[in-house]
């Protein structure tokens, strides 16, 4: 194999005030021409900081220690940053997670593209816009005029992943690095820039690293796959291979938590399948939504805009059983999140009404909002961010018991959230902490302490899985799941990953524009007639095992 | 680009905490906070004890030794015009500023804070109608406010209290709107919604802690600003009144003769001010570093 970069024993070190950590310990990594090498591994494994490694661009305080990168014959480590230079850009292009950031804000994209062709390519500024226009329509873009004269904010964000492409591929490197380049992304966005950087490295030769923490993404690009854990690569082999037949214990164990479609939660938590198959104590409705729709007014006084409305939720009527797990997909702005908000009154409907366990929340008095409150929780996306960075996470949890009557004194509710994090697999002693303190899966944690102490009848869960690693996705699905068993919950599962929409819910919703436009039982997920809305999400779904398998189970 | 802990793919243990630094404990280890808060406690303790450590009566003119230069016997820091002794005027003369300033800013303080709240978190006319009112304290000549007080009360410590109020409150207030507005749209806010939080509750017990640090931070720079400031105005004639000792007025008053060989009589004050200042505001740096670790 004739090798474009050979990565041999690296090890990056940062030395932070107090502590040395090795975040990379004797990498080994071999990529040839036209190969797509995928790695693969959890936040925190050091497979961002390899990639910086490799392109000359750790920060600060990281240093590599041990080993080299040999770029096309010469070694990049020690390598001057003029020289360095060189090589970025125009023998190795780099794919960012995050083209909002990693695109100039206020520079056309023309003029971006012109200048990085001037730059590697040495053209004039008029075959410079030749050059951006005709990669433009290269990475399918339709109408490359106007995207050339638009400013970064004026695209999508898979028009912008598209242009961040263009510009790492246009003065024709021999590898690009791909860092996370679809986590971003829609799923239905996410297929097709992946297949895009399939394309181009077929067509030009160009090698390419990607990586990302998805195993869908691993099963459907990498010939090869690295698996990286804790700095080190634990695993490394055809792509098939390691995915069918993984040799490491830990590769074993990540690929059994992705939860995979048509196959339920293959995770320790199968015992979790038995009370979903039990469903729905009864076929009482504990919620219910009767036409509701949801308009956001723009512009107006002040803004230099005409005052127009979107509309968000669209006529849309709906029951939840009591007992049942109700899963709500569609794409992202399918207006999922405002149906949830109304459905708790978080947000007033513009016309319609909302029933929770027959009664109109429009209409309660202030105890009965109080009552809804306590009865109605959430669990949001990001824990990071729904928890207050400056309240303790015990205040967090004892607070709002006070407050809905839940507890009668400061007392009574410092016992109730000293069992609510231990019911959540949390220590009493967490109480004191704040939510930096926390890991990422316990903070999620404390987020669903804050939550169940209130005793709720019904939960709604806006992606609260999507935030996190498959490994403590899958102990916080399983914890979910105990807790609705324990407690006798209802669920309103949020969601754009319908492998574990599937393996979780009873009953699926599928939005789109604002409207919802069908709902069905689970296991008619794969059935004939299912709308084109829902096809399109389950055609995104890139399977670990071999796509037939899943199809033989409709 | 991952961060460059390293946690296992387990890391999620259920054992109980080890126990943190406080914040008291960061705080020490930051040389620049510790450095500032010392000079500040130290001027404060020798304002307080002024009266017993002056050598002589600030007010006290003597005849026989006028314009004494620095290091003379019975005068460490030399005499003014009048024959004053420079050191005992020294020692007297930041009292007024530092507690006017101080005073001052921390009604600044809870008053722009109060207002940049409400305007965050009030409909979009009260917000809009307190907003220009604030942009219309910011157009006002801050002078202009110093001479009118002076003109309607004596000038003196009030006079001063009152433009440093009147001068830092739009600041405050313009900040506290900005990252109230911030904050306003974090997830927390509607978690908090969600939970049963009233909206007062939730300007006041969750987004108040989280500007609470930025409003110290600034407010510790400000007193320093205000230093300076409540020394011009008390050089200018509108604070401090003669006899009485104050650093700005003895500036003024040793400027008359900063070059015909006295330097001391100004340079010393104008010393104490800057000293002052920058104390304030290496203590704003530092809590900054210890409240947003």
């Amino acid at each position: 194999m004739n090798a474009v970069l050979t990565v041999q024993g690296l090890s990056v070190e940062f030395a932070l005030p107090g502590a040395r950590i090795e975040a990379v310990r004797g990498v080994d990594l071999e990529i040839g021409e036209g190969e797509v090498l995928a790695l693969v591994g959890e936040s925190g494994s050091g497979k961002s900081v390899t990639a910086a490694a490799i392109l000359g661009l750790l920060p600060r305080d990281a240093r590599v220690t041990a080993g080299g990168v040999r770029f096309r014959g010469t070694e990049l480590v020690g390598l001057p940053e003029r020289r360095l230079n060189a090589h970025r850009g125009s023998g190795i292009g780099m794919i960012f997670q995050n083209p909002v950031t990693s695109l100039d804000p206020s520079f056309a994209v023309g003029s971006q593209l012109g200048d990085t062709a001037r730059l590697h390519l040495g053209v004039s500024r008029s075959e410079a816009a030749r050059v951006a226009g005709t990669w433009l329509e290269r990475v399918g873009i339709p109408d490359p005029d106007r995207v050339l004269r638009s400013y970064p904010h004026e695209l999508s964000g898979g028009m912008r992943q598209r242009v961040m492409i263009a510009l790492a591929a246009l003065s024709g490197p021999d590898l690009l690095i791909a860092d996370e380049p679809t986590t971003a992304l829609d799923a239905t966005v996410q297929k097709q820039i992946l297949d895009l950087l399939l394309g181009l490295s077929a067509e030009t030769g160009t090698a390419v690293l990607l990586i990302t923490h998805d195993f869908g993404v691993v099963a459907h690009t990498g010939s090869r796959v690295a698996v990286m854990r804790e700095g080190e690569i634990v695993e490394v082999g055809e792509t098939r291979r390691v995915l069918d037949a993984p040799s490491h214990p830990y590769t074993r164990s990540l690929i059994a938590s992705v939860p995979e479609i048509g196959r339920g939660r293959p995770s320790a938590a199968r015992h979790a399948r038995p009370a979903r198959s039990a469903g729905p104590s009864s076929d009482e409705a504990i919620l219910e939504l009767r036409g509701v729709s949801k308009e956001f007014a723009l512009g107006g006084f002040g803004t230099g805009r005409h005052r127009t409305t979107v509309r968000a939720v669209g006529d849309v009527s709906l029951s939840v059983r009591r007992g049942e797990t109700f899963g709500l997909i569609g794409e992202s702005g399918s207006g999922k999140s405002t149906l949830a908000r109304l459905s708790g009154a978080l947000l007033p409907p513009t016309a319609g009404s909302v029933l929770f366990d027959g009664a109109d929340a429009a209409a309660a008095d202030a105890r009965g909002r109080r009552d809804l409150r306590r009865r109605f929780q959430y669990v949001f996306q990001d824990a990071a961010t729904a928890l207050n960075p400056r309240l303790t996470a015990g205040d967090q949890i004892a607070r709002p018991l006070v407050r809905l009557g839940k507890a009668a004194n400061r007392r009574e509710a410092a016992a109730l959230t000293a069992r609510a994090l231990e019911l959540v697999g949390l220590h009493a002693a967490h109480a004191d902490r704040y939510p930096r303190e926390f890991s990422g899966g316990q903070r999620q944690r404390v987020s669903i302490a804050r939550a169940i102490a209130l005793e709720p009848d019904l939960l709604v869960l806006d992606e609260p899985t999507s935030a996190l690693d498959v490994s403590t996705q899958a102990s916080i699905l399983d914890l979910l799941f105990d807790l609705k068993d324990e407690l006798g919950l209802t669920y309103v599962f949020i969601g754009h990953d319908l492998a574990v929409i599937e393996s979780v819910c009873d009953r699926i919703g599928v939005m789109r524009h604002g409207s919802l436009v069908e709902t069905f039982p689970v296991d008619d997920l794969f059935a004939g007639d299912r709308h084109p809305a829902t096809r399109a999400l389950l055609d995104a779904v890139l399977p670990i095992g071999a796509a037939h398998e899943a199809k033989e189970i409709s | 680009m991952s961060a460059p802990t390293v946690p296992a793919a387990g890391a999620e243990t259920t054992a109980p905490p080890r126990p943190r630094r406080s914040a008291l404990a960061r705080f020490a280890r930051n040389r620049e906070a510790v450095l500032g808060f010392a000079v500040i406690a130290a001027v404060v303790a020798v304002s307080v004890l002024a009266p017993w450590l002056a050598p002589h009566d600030p007010n006290a003119a003597d005849a026989e030794s006028v314009l004494a230069p620095t290091g003379s016997a019975g005068h460490l820091l030399g005499t003014d015009e009048q024959g004053r002794d420079v050191l005992s005027r020294l020692l007297y003369g930041g009292r007024t500023a530092l507690v006017v300033s101080v005073v001052s800013v921390t009604a600044a303080l809870v008053a722009g804070t109060a207002v940049g709240l409400f305007a965050a978190f009030a409909g979009r006319r009260a917000s809009g109608a307190l907003m220009r009112l604030v942009d219309l304290m910011f157009a006002f000549p801050v002078i202009l406010v110093a001479l009118s007080l002076a003109a309607v009360v004596r000038p003196g410590a009030w006079v001063l209290a009152g433009t440093v109020v009147f001068g830092a409150v739009p600041y405050v207030a313009r900040i506290v709107f900005a990252e109230a507005r911030v904050e306003r749209e974090k997830d927390y806010v509607e978690a908090a919604r969600s939970l049963g939080a009233s909206e007062a509750a939730i300007v006041c017990t969750e987004v108040l802690p989280n500007l609470a640090s930025s409003v110290v931070i600034y407010g510790t720079s400000l007193v320093g600003v205000n230093i300076v400031f409540t020394a011009s105005l008390s050089a200018l004639g509108l604070g401090v009144q003669p006899p009485d000792a104050d650093w700005g007025r003895m500036i003024s008053e040793g400027a008359k003769v900063l070059v015909t060989g006295s330097p001391g009589v100004a340079t010393f004050p104008a010393l104490a001010v800057l000293l002052v200042a920058l104390a304030f505001n290496w203590l704003g740096d530092g809590l900054r570093d210890v409240l947003n670790p």
